[in-house]
C-alpha cells in the first residue's frame, strides 16, 4: 500500500517536472540525491565519478519525465539506471571484476589521519572499498536498495546461485575485516 | 511464495551467510519455519548474532554518505544547457521539414524541365529536322571555302 503510494506521488511530481518544473524536480532531489549518489559512490570507488553519475542519472529523469508511468517508484527508476552508469564506467577502466583489491598501503599514518582512521565509518567503508566491485555492486543492490535476489542477478548477468556467492563472500569479508576491529574500537568487545 | 520443500540446513546456512539476518530477504521461505531454524541452532545463532553485528555497522556507516554540498545547485543549472539544447533540436525539427516542402515546387519544376529539355524537341520538330544540320554545315562549308578563296 505504501508502495501505491510511493509511485503515485512520485509520478505527480514527474507531472510537473514535464512541464519544466524545477521546484518538483528539487523536491524529487531532496528525496533520492543522497541515495543515489551513496549508490554511486559505493560501487565506484571515486567521489568524483559518483557525482557525475548521481548527475547523468538525474538529467536522464529529467528527459524522461514526459513519458514517465505511474508504474515504479523513480528512486527505483534512479537506482537502476545509477547501476548501469556504474558497470558502464567499471568496465571501462576495468574494474567490473571479481578481482580481489588490494590492502591499501598507508605510508606513515600522520597523527590526524591515525584518528580518522580510527573512526568507526571509515573503517566501515575502507572494508567496503577492498571488496571486488561485483561483490560491492551485489551487497549494495540486496541490502541497501530493497532489489530482489532474481532482479539483482538479472542485472548483474549472473544465476541466483551466483549472486549467492557474491553475497556470502562480501559479508564474511566484511565481517573478518570489521568486527574484530570493531571489538577493538570499543574496548575489547561484548 | 513458498517452496513445497522446506530447505535444509545448508541451504538455511547460505541463506544467513548471503541474505544476512533480515529473514524477509531470504528468498522463497517459511518465515515461521526459517525462526524455528535459527532458534534450534546454537551455531546459527552465533552466526545471527555476527550478521546482525555486521548488518548495524553497515546502515549506520552507509546511513552517512550523503550528496556533497552543491551538487543539487550544479545539476539544476545543467538542466538550462539541456533546455538549450532542447530548443536548438527543435528548431532544427522545424526547419527541415518547411524546407524541404518550400522547396518542392522548385525540385518538381526542374524535373519536369529536364523531362521536356530530353523529350520534347523530338515532338516539335518534324522529322526531317535533321537537314537542319546539313543546311547549316553547307552554309559554314561555303562560308569556310569563300574566306580561303579571299584569303
Amino acid at each position: 500500500m505504501q508502495d501505491i503510494e510511493k509511485i503515485d506521488s512520485d509520478a505527480q511530481l514527474m507531472t510537473r517536472v514535464a512541464n519544466k518544473d524545477e521546484k518538483a524536480y528539487a523536491e524529487l532531489m531532496a528525496l533520492y540525491l543522497d541515495k543515489t549518489y551513496r549508490s554511486a559512490v559505493v560501487m565506484v570507488q571515486d567521489q568524483a565519478l559518483a557525482e557525475d553519475i548521481a548527475q547523468e542519472a538525474f538529467l536522464k529523469l529529467w528527459r524522461q519525465a514526459p513519458n514517465w508511468k505511474a508504474q515504479a517508484q523513480v528512486g527505483t527508476w534512479l537506482y537502476r539506471v545509477t547501476h548501469n552508469l556504474c558497470i558502464d564506467k567499471l568496465r571501462q577502466s576495468n574494474r567490473f571484476s571479481d578481482a580481489e583489491v588490494p590492502e591499501q598501503e598507508d605510508p606513515s599514518p600522520s597523527p590526524i589521519e591515525q584518528k580518522i582512521a580510527r573512526d568507526q565509518d571509515n573503517l566501515v567503508q575502507t572494508a567496503i572499498a577492498q571488496l571486488p566491485a561485483r561483490q560491492r555492486m551485489a551487497l549494495l543492490m540486496v541490502h541497501f536498495e530493497e532489489t530482489t535476489n532474481i532482479e539483482a542477478a538479472r542485472r548483474m548477468d549472473i544465476s541466483v546461485d551466483a549472486l549467492e556467492s557474491l553475497l556470502a563472500r562480501a559479508r564474511r569479508k566484511l565481517k573478518d575485516l570489521l568486527l574484530s576491529k570493531q571489538a577493538e574500537f570499543t574496548g575489547g568487545g561484548a | 511464495m513458498t517452496n513445497s520443500k522446506t530447505p535444509t540446513t545448508e541451504q538455511y546456512q547460505r541463506y544467513l551467510e548471503s541474505y544476512g539476518p533480515d529473514l524477509q530477504k531470504w528468498p522463497n521461505v517459511d518465515l515461521a519455519d526459517a525462526a524455528n531454524w535459527l532458534a534450534s541452532n546454537a551455531a546459527a545463532q552465533d552466526e545471527l548474532a555476527e550478521q546482525t553485528q555486521l548488518d548495524t555497522l553497515l546502515f549506520a556507516s552507509l546511513d552517512g554518505i550523503k550528496a556533497p554540498n552543491g551538487l543539487s545547485e550544479k545539476i539544476l543549472s545543467s538542466l538550462e544547457d539541456e533546455d538549450e539544447k532542447d530548443t536548438s533540436t527543435n528548431i532544427l525539427d522545424f526547419r527541415q521539414p518547411f524546407s524541404a516542402r518550400a522547396f518542392a515546387p522548385l525540385f518538381a519544376a526542374a524535373f519536369v524541365g529536364i523531362l521536356l529539355g530530353a523529350y520534347l524537341p523530338e515532338f516539335l520538330l518534324p522529322d526531317n529536322s535533321a537537314t537542319t544540320d546539313d543546311i547549316i554545315l553547307y552554309e559554314s562549308f561555303i562560308d569556310w571555302d569563300g574566306e580561303i578563296d579571299n584569303g
